[in-house]
């Protein structure tokens, strides 16, 4: 979808030079929040930015029963909420694509019914059979819904017809393969976008400019000058009525597995050969087939997990885990992990990677840290306060920017140091605001860049390293899970879990 | 570009303060600072040629919200009390809700006398932020026979006019030449941006780029005052299709182009509008098939039909919106390794639509 017959003449020099083909975007699950709150007013904003060819479609798929114009209605208040801008006159237009189909997918008929559909937007809209399909819907439907897609012939090739899948992709190692199995039977993997949206950060995507765009910092980065890594999302959110969702999940599977992993590897990755998909991909995927895949022992010694139990956020009483709705009685679900790991590398061998995630904590903050080892000598550690450790920050979320915090001498007659910060802030430096981490994945998807998007190999390693901590954690009663209470920085066992190797977590 | 002209204010009242002391003061305002709610950064220094017009505060506030920077203002004052004095100011710009953004603006004022204006450009470059790129703009008419303007040109990497104010063969010659020894932004040629963009849209449909060799004819209406932008555009897609032997004639030119002579006619209109933004754009293919691209029909939106044989047989709205002057230079201030290209294009053959 992303080359043409000849280039437009006119598109040369401008700041938009690429624009997708007509395409015909398929949504599975419309009816719910993801497409309501996020993909709708994502694709809006990507309209109004004139990213989007004029005969841009996209066609919601339900359940519920629902025409055109109700969806219309509902994606409108979606957008007014959610866009990064509305712009009135715009919608109208914009509405005039947006479609709705309402079926059980469960059904052969469904697919005929919706091929029929699709051939007639084809007609009116001049989309030329070119699709993107959009899976928000359960991974539980996923066999049904492809085998019948193969069966109905509405697979194509890449050059016409990709599939988006969103997360979870698959709940272990096993799921995960029999998963890919399912989809890769019926789409080639150069269709298939599973899409994880913390690449669509800008600042994820940062990490590889700041890396390999710079010459001064990529020197210092490896085992010769890191001493540790900090890796830590932090949610203050609880369950927001996802408790059911959130039993099945926890914190590995919901946040590590997938957004911490995907951060790790761009951190850890050798410089690729170039910046095509399967050039960066390639290269985290080594990282991953590094990663030491751990015992129980290992498990017991290098991770942590933990419940918050009731406390106070802003200054407001929230209950625990165990009394939120949705929840079993004595749950083992862990709301918080912290895990050490090591890569088995030469760039990486002996720097302990600490990864840290959960809800409920005290700020909403994502954050990557280097900690520079002390330097060789002890000349200024008789001084007052002594060096302290250089530490490089990435901030991924909120106040997206880099922090260098080194000594500096006090002024004055005495050999005082402190340290101080040298920082970088996006919001500071540029003009424009960043866009929506979907505005983004759903662009690249339709000019056909899989750069951003997990291939299954990658998603496979991921769970092969995650998937003996799962294990581990299945079992054991309440009593070998932490608790912290509900608006700290965690458990006190993730404090002992560096502290024996005389680290301790950032103060964010 | 969702960057307007935004309120501003001050950290401190401005203050008169000797030439040799206006990093001082700034330290002095910046101590004053310690809650942390201001933060000083710098990405490039801005030096503003204002003429003796006031009132760029706002504007430059718009861009300081953004770009955190150095501005420096020379303003001619026949009444100032020494050659040159300084006023010594930081802005921090209102946000929403009005909060005060975190990150200032120091705006440093230069009053000087009329004939001290050659002494001028050395006390700008003792006030340059070190190491950081330096943007020129001359607000005003177009300076480039004017001494300062040599002089400050050679101590900026990027020099920002708007030929809009003196659209002569004159000055776009001499525009031609400095672009190619400097970084020129025009925001004469930045105006018309959404236009290129809107009229390159409807052409990435593979059937309608066929129809790019088949035009022989494009009507421009514009806002009655300025035919710059109107040119600007004709120059843009004449140089873009690589249409030959402009011939100049009373309000259009001819080219030739793949298919036999192409008719290019600009017509003015009255509005309220900034004059010489553009009002729309019919292009004919040569038979009866015309796009038309309009503006104002739609608050903040253009229309795009295609009309063959009297039926449309396609539409469709797309975001338009004038840009301030604040936003403007934004977008200049985002070009910093080079001239654009196509603007050198667009202007090689402005210059030999207007000669006669």
């Amino acid at each position: 979808m992303s080359t043409s017959v000849s280039p437009n003449p006119l598109r040369a020099g401008l700041q938009i030079s690429k624009v997708p083909k007509p395409v015909v975007m398929v949504i599975f699950g419309a009816s719910g929040d993801l497409a309501q709150r996020k993909l709708i007013p994502a694709l809006y904003d990507l309209a109004r930015e004139r990213y989007l060819p004029a005969q841009f479609t996209v066609v919601g798929v339900g359940r519920s029963p629902m025409g055109d114009d109700e969806f219309r209605t509902k994606m409108y208040e979606g957008v007014t909420k959610h866009a990064r801008e509305f712009i009135p006159g715009l919608w109208e237009s914009f509405a005039k694509g947006l479609f709705y189909l309402s079926g059980d997918i469960n059904t052969s008929e469904f697919y005929d019914q919706m091929r029929e559909f699709l051939a007639t937007i084809d007609q009116k809209r001049g989309t030329l059979g070119n699709r993107v399909y959009y899976l928000s819907i359960p991974p539980s439907t996923f066999p049904i819904l492809l085998e019948n897609m193969g069966t109905h012939d509405l697979v194509g090739t890449a050059e016409n017809v990709r599939i988006i899948v969103e997360k979870p992709f698959g709940r272990d190692l096993g799921t995960a393969q029999t998963l890919n199995g399912i989809v890769r039977r019926v789409f080639a993997e150069d269709q298939i976008y599973r899409i994880d949206h913390y690449l669509g950060k800008e600042t994820v995507q940062n990490i590889l400019v700041f890396r390999f765009a710079n010459a001064i910092f990529e020197p210092l980065w490896d085992r010769k000058y890191v001493d540790h890594v900090e890796i830590t999302v932090a949610e203050t959110v609880g369950l927001e009525g996802r408790g059911k969702y959130y039993e099945e999940s926890g914190a590995l599977r919901d946040m590590l597995q997938n957004h911490l992993m995907q951060v790790l590897t761009m951190v850890c990755m050798e410089p690729p050969a170039g910046l095509g998909a399967n050039s960066v991909r390639d290269e985290k995927v080594k990282v991953l087939r590094s990663m030491e895949i751990m015992t129980e022992a290992q498990v017991r010694a290098n991770t942590v997990r933990a419940q918050y139990s009731a406390g106070f956020m802003a200054g407001k009483p929230v209950p625990g885990y165990p009394e939120e709705q949705g929840v079993r009685e004595g749950s083992i679900t862990p709301t918080y992990a912290a895990v050490k790991f090591h890569i088995d590398n030469w760039r990486w061998s002996g720097v302990p990677f600490y990864l840290r995630t959960g809800k409920r904590l005290t700020k909403r903050v994502s954050e990557v840290s280097l900690h520079f080892r002390q330097p060789p000598t002890h000349l200024f550690s008789r001084y007052t306060g002594g060096p302290s450790p250089d530490v490089l920050a990435l901030r991924i979320q909120p106040d997206e920017g880099i922090t260098l915090r080194f000594d500096t001498k006090v002024p004055g007659p005495d050999m005082a140091m402190r340290p101080v910060n040298m920082d970088f802030r996006y919001s500071d430096t540029f003009a424009k605001k960043s866009p929506e981490a979907y505005e983004r994945l759903l662009l690249d998807c339709l000019q056909g860049d899989q750069t951003l998007f997990a291939r299954a190999d990658e998603v496979e390693y991921a769970w092969k390293v995650v998937t003996p901590i799962l294990d581990a954690w299945s079992t054991g009663t309440k009593e070998d899970l932490a608790t912290y209470p509900a608006g700290s920085w965690g458990p006190v066992a993730a404090e002992r879990l560096l502290g024996e190797q005389g680290h301790q977590w950032r103060r964010l | 570009m969702s960057l307007d002209t935004q309120a501003v204010v001050a950290l401190r009242e401005p203050k008169m303060v000797p030439l040799n002391q206006v990093d001082h003061e700034l330290n002095r305002i910046w101590a004053t600072q310690t809650d942390g709610s201001a933060t000083r950064a710098s990405t490039f220094n801005l030096v503003v040629w204002s003429g003796n017009s006031g009132g760029l505060a706002e504007v430059i506030g718009a861009i300081a919200v953004q770009y955190p920077c150095r501005t420096l203002v020379i303003q001619e004052d026949a009444d100032a009390a020494e050659m040159i004095t300084a006023e010594v100011t930081a802005y921090c710009p209102l946000g929403s809700g009005g909060q005060r953004a975190s990150v200032c603006c120091e705006y440093v004022t230069l009053h000087t006398r009329p004939n001290t204006l050659g002494e001028v450009s050395a006390a700008i470059l003792a006030l340059l932020i070190p190491d950081l790129p330096t943007y020129l703009w001359w607000h005003g008419g177009m300076p480039l026979s004017n001494p300062l303007f040599q002089d400050l040109r050679g101590i900026a990497e990027f020099v920002i006019l708007d030929s809009a104010t003196d659209p002569t063969f004159c000055t776009f010659s001499l525009l031609d030449r400095l672009a190619q020894k400097t970084i020129v932004g025009d925001l004469a040629w930045g105006r018309i941006r959404e236009w290129r963009e809107l009229t390159a849209k409807a052409f990435d449909d593979n059937k309608r780029r066929m129809d790019l060799g088949q035009i022989s004819r494009v009507e421009l209406e514009y806002v009655a005052g300025d035919t710059t932008q109107a040119w600007f555009f004709i120059g843009w897609l004449a140089s873009c299709l690589n249409w030959q032997n402009p011939q100049i004639q009373p309000e259009g030119a001819v080219f030739q182009g793949p298919s036999g002579a192409v008719e290019t006619v600009w017509q003015s209109v009255s509005n309220d509008r900034q004059p010489g933004n553009l009002v729309s754009i019919k292009i004919n293919f040569g038979s009866e098939k015309d796009l038309l691209i309009r503006s104002g029909l739609i608050a903040d939106c253009a229309q795009v039909e295609l009309d063959e044989g009297g039926q449309c047989t396609f539409e469709q709205t797309e975001v338009l919106q004038d840009l301030t002057l604040a936003q403007l230079l934004a977008q200049e201030l985002q070009h910093v390794n080079q001239t654009d290209p196509l603007y050198q294009a667009a202007l090689g053959l402005l210059l030999s639509l207007i000669k006669d």
